[in-house]
Order: structure tokens, then sequence, then C-alpha cells
């Protein structure tokens, strides 16, 4: 049987999508896994401290690598590119692998045929095991593409696991945006946990990431991280959801309590207490509907 | 100088710094290149002006023309392109990079590209000084393309001084901000998360030899030392904003921090003051 698989994703980054996704961790019963597809700038880890079982490389697309001995400097390669990413520096053409989508358009225009195709270790991808269940966790390599193609694999890879061992829930913790990696999060999850805050930036996020949702067909809720730190705002969003017949989940007050067991590599179940139990009673409510 | 405002971990307070630094200079060109999730634009109180559409090439095949040897189809390094082993292809064009091979390799001319709308391009004005921002059409992956397509923007407004608001992350969105900057600052909350954020940007950043600073925000709520970061990638804390409950309502209320706090007013001056000090 297929899991359920809940994702955090919020638009607005640092609206506590981690924070949350670790407390629901810790108080789901029953067997879980959890993934962490903020592969860019990866935090589950700092709260759910798994202990490493598996580490294997991973390999992105297939990126231009000029052989420079043979290359004249021509720039028919930089001229072709419409990534920007090949380009003559002192007479000899330069890949900026960071930039190169692989196309293989520079090897079929150089003259000289001095272009090849090379793959590339793009990243890491881990298992290991928690408290609470195992955990697939991957970091991209620094200033890297295919962040979508980790997380694609990050995501089958637990789910693999989870079939394989008749686990029923998965918890994704998902990244910030509406652009690549947040797609390859949402594609096909069973129901997305919009993660918001009261500030009008977070507001303006949130709807672009319930488009997304909607074009995806992903179900979704909302919560409100830190409400109380503007009870206007946190109105706001409430009507909007009234208006829209968006559902919403429950809202977790601002505390420093909170931000302190966070920076002490703690989970704040207890600390944010009642509110927390009642929000994730939502999300298995709303999430057995769909 | 052209300066970049990044981060790694959202949340940590880039536009509120962003927009402290254009409010406390005159026509500095304000850019928002955050193309998912824009909000440059509202701490700054930016009201929008015009707006253009931005394009990348996507393929097509033109039936007449088509002679059916699937050409296109084999050279294709995304999986676009769909053939059957004979007769016309068919372009997914949701996976089409617009990236100029499959017209490249067609024998026929059968290949073809037309334009497809990516995101936009708002323009206006803050306090009289250009305001730029990305905005990236909801479900497309095209963050890159129009992150430089507002930079190009940007070069057309002859400005000496740029500020431009980053996405979050380390990746190549954030590689294009940075490829465009002579300097960047760093925005770091001194917590375990915004440490572990930052230093894959500070490694980008190294990789691309820019110089750079770091500004402390939110003190306070966390108080890890940065000396090891600062040591490990030879850079220096140019400011320290502190944490208040009423700076993090201001900014809920999409109010810059700098119209209502009097300590972000000489913060961001001094901050000024050192940029132009260890940049220039």
């Amino acid at each position: 049987m297929s899991p359920r698989e809940i994702v955090v994703v919020s638009g607005k980054g640092g609206t506590g999508k981690t924070t949350l996704t670790a407390c629901f961790a810790a108080l789901a019963e029953g067997p879980r896994i959890m993934a962490d597809a903020d592969v860019d700038a990866p935090n589950l880890e700092l709260l759910l401290s798994p202990r490493e079982t598996e580490k294997r490389p991973f390999f992105g697309m297939e990126v231009a690598h000029v052989d420079a001995a043979r290359c004249t400097g021509c720039g028919e390669c930089e001229r072709f590119c419409r990534f920007r990413a090949i380009s003559v520096r002192d007479g000899k053409a330069e890949v900026d692998s960071g930039f190169c989508e692989g196309c293989g358009g520079c090897l079929l225009v150089c003259p000289e045929a001095c272009i090849s195709k090379e793959k590339f270790q793009r990243g890491v991808l881990r298992r290991g095991e928690t408290d609470f269940g195992s955990m697939w966790y991957a970091r991209l390599t620094p200033g890297g593409e295919n962040s979508g193609m980790l997380v694609a694999l990050l995501r089958k890879e637990a789910k693999r696991e989870a079939v394989e061992r008749g686990v029923s829930l998965l918890l994704v913790d998902g990244p910030p945006g509406v652009g690549c990696p947040v797609i390859s999060s949402l594609t096909g999850a069973d129901f997305a946990v919009l993660v918001t805050e009261p500030s009008r930036s977070a507001l303006s996020d949130l709807r672009r990431v319930i488009s997304l949702c909607t074009m995806l067909s992903v179900p979704f809720g909302i919560a409100v991280n830190r409400w109380d730190l503007s009870k206007e705002m946190t109105s706001a969003i409430r009507a909007a959801c009234d208006e829209e017949g968006w559902s919403f989940l429950g809202a977790v007050p601002f505390s420093e309590k909170t931000a302190r067991a966070v920076n002490e590599g703690r989970i704040p179940v207890k600390e944010i207490g009642d509110p927390l139990r009642e929000l994730w009673r939502a999300i298995l409510e709303k999430g057995r509907e769909h | 100088m052209k300066i970049a405002v990044a981060s790694g971990k959202g949340g940590a307070g880039k536009t509120s710094i962003a927009a402290s630094l254009v409010l406390a200079k005159r026509g500095v060109l304000a850019m928002d290149l955050d193309v998912e999730e824009p909000n440059l634009g509202i701490l700054l109180g930016c009201s929008p002006g015009e707006s253009r559409p931005v394009h990348q090439p996507v393929a097509y095949v033109e039936p007449d023309l088509c002679s059916g040897c699937g050409r296109c189809a084999q050279a294709c390094a995304y999986g676009a392109i769909a053939w059957f082993g004979s007769g016309l292809p068919v372009v997914n064009e949701s996976l089409c990079h617009g990236c100029g091979v499959c017209p490249l390799v067609c024998p026929t001319g059968a290949m073809r590209e037309r334009e497809k709308v990516i995101g936009e391009i708002r323009s206006g004005f803050v306090e009289g000084a250009p305001f730029l921002e990305g905005r990236l059409e909801v479900g497309g992956v095209s963050t890159v393309r129009l992150i430089e397509a507002t930079i190009q923007a940007g070069e057309s407004l002859h400005a000496d001084d740029w500020i431009m608001d980053a996405p979050p992350g380390a990746s190549c969105p954030v590689s294009a901000v940075l490829r465009a900057a002579d300097a960047a600052i760093l925005v770091v909350e001194p917590t375990p998360f915004g440490l572990s954020d930052v230093a894959g940007v500070l490694e980008v950043v190294a990789d691309m030899k820019k110089p750079a600073g770091i500004v402390a925000n939110k003190t306070g709520m966390g108080d890890l030392s940065l000396d090891d970061l600062c040591r490990r990638f030879s850079v220096e804390v140019l400011a320290r904003y502190p944490f208040t409950r009423s700076a993090a309502e201001a900014g809920a209320r999409g109010v810059c921090p700098y119209r209502s706090e009097e300590t972000w007013v000489w913060k961001t001056e001094s901050l000024w003051r050192a940029i132009e000090r260890r940049f220039s």
C-alpha cells in the first residue's frame, strides 16, 4: 500500500516549516518516515539528529566539458549557448557548470569537436535513523543546478522504503518558493500543509503557493505560525480562508521558549503544547477527507 | 556598486535589510530578484507601475515541413520531444528548456520556436529612485532566466548603486544574482539553522571570488558566535540588528523597520559606511 504523503511548504521562507515538521514527526503515532526536501538549505537534520545508515553521491544532468588543449577560442559555443554557461576567457572556452543545462548544443556547433559531456557529482543523498523512524535527507552542492531532480529522487527513495516496510505515513519538509524544487516536492503528494505567518509578505507568497497546489491538484490546508505577532494579519488570513474556501488548520503562537528550544536543537513539542496537538489533529482529519 | 543581499535561510531578514539599504541612500536602484516570491515592493511601499512580460523560446513543429526523421527527439536532452519511430514528433512544452538544439539539428527547418511567457518585470519608483521586480509565472521553472532578464533590464537604467534582493537557498537562482554582483551582503540569523544555511552561500561567494560581508540579524533571538564562520570564509560582521518585537510587528504590517525603528536608521547608515569602506 502507498503511504499517505504529507508535504510541508510555505512560499515564504522562515515561517517555521522545519520546526513544525519536526514537531509532527514527534507527535505522529505509528510508523512514519521523514524526508527533508529543502536540499538547498537542509535543516530538519538539526532537529531530528539522524544517525546515518547510508550515503550515496547524486549525479545531475551531464554538463559540457571543454578539452582546452584543442580549443581554438573561436566562440561558436558561446554564441550558441542560451544559458550563458560557456564563454571564452583568455582564448579558451570555459564552462560554468552551475549554469550548464546539459542541452549539448555547444558539442554540435564546435568546429574542433573538442567539447564532450561529463557527469558531475551535484550532491549527496543520505538515509538515517531518528528517534521517530527513518529519515531521508540530501544536500545539493552549493551553487548547483538540478535541485528538482534531487528532490524527486529523495521522495522516490523515501516512498520506496515506506512501501517495502508497510509504513503508512511519509512526512516531507519542503523548500521555500514556488519554483522547480517546490514543484518537484508537491507533485503527486496527498496533502500539503502550508505554513504561513501573519505578514503581508507571507500572505502574498501564500497565494502563489496555493495557485501552485491548485494547478498540481494537491489538496492543502493552512497553518498560521506566530499568529499573535499580528492579530490583524491573522484575522486577514482567516478572512481570506473563509472567502476563498481554503481550509484553515490551526494557529501556533509566538514564544521565546520555542525559539530557544530550537536554538538548542530540541523539538519544541512541550513548549508549543496544545495548539500544536490541535493543529496535528486537524491535519490528520483534513488529510483523511481527501 | 552592485550589491547582492542573500542569506541561504529564508526569513533571515534579507528583504528587510535590502529595503533599509535602499531607503538609506538616495538614487539606489532597488531590484527584487526573489522572483518566486517577490516581497521587496511590499516593504518599500512601492506602488506597482508598469509591467512587461518576459518570454522564453519553446519548440514547435511545422507539420508541412517535417519529414519525420526523428533527429529532434534524439537530440533533445530533456526528453521533451516524443517521436514514435515515424510521423510527426510531439513537443511537451513544460519539459522544453528552449535551448535551441532541435532547430539546429532539424534538416528541413520544421522545428521552430515561439515565445512563451515565463513571468513579468514590474517597474516603479521608491522615493524617486527606480525599482524593478521579477515575478515568475506560477507553475513555471524558468527562475534563472527571469532573474537574468530582470538584471538586464536593470543595466539599461544606468544607476551607480544597486541593491539586489536575492532568493533563499544556495543553488542556481542565487548564483545568477551573485554573478551580477560586485559584492555580497549575507544576512545571518545567529541560530543553528541560520549558520548552517549561510555557509552554502558563502561557498558560492568564495568560488566566485566576490567580496562579502555579514549582517547579523535578530541578535538576541539566537546568540551563536559568528567567529568561526568569519574565520573560515575570511569575512567580517559589518552590522548587527537586534531582534525586537516592534520591528517584527512592523514587518508583519508590511512596514520596513527602517521607517518605524530609530535603531534601524542609524544601524543602516553605519552599514552603508562599512560597505563603502570595505568594498570600494
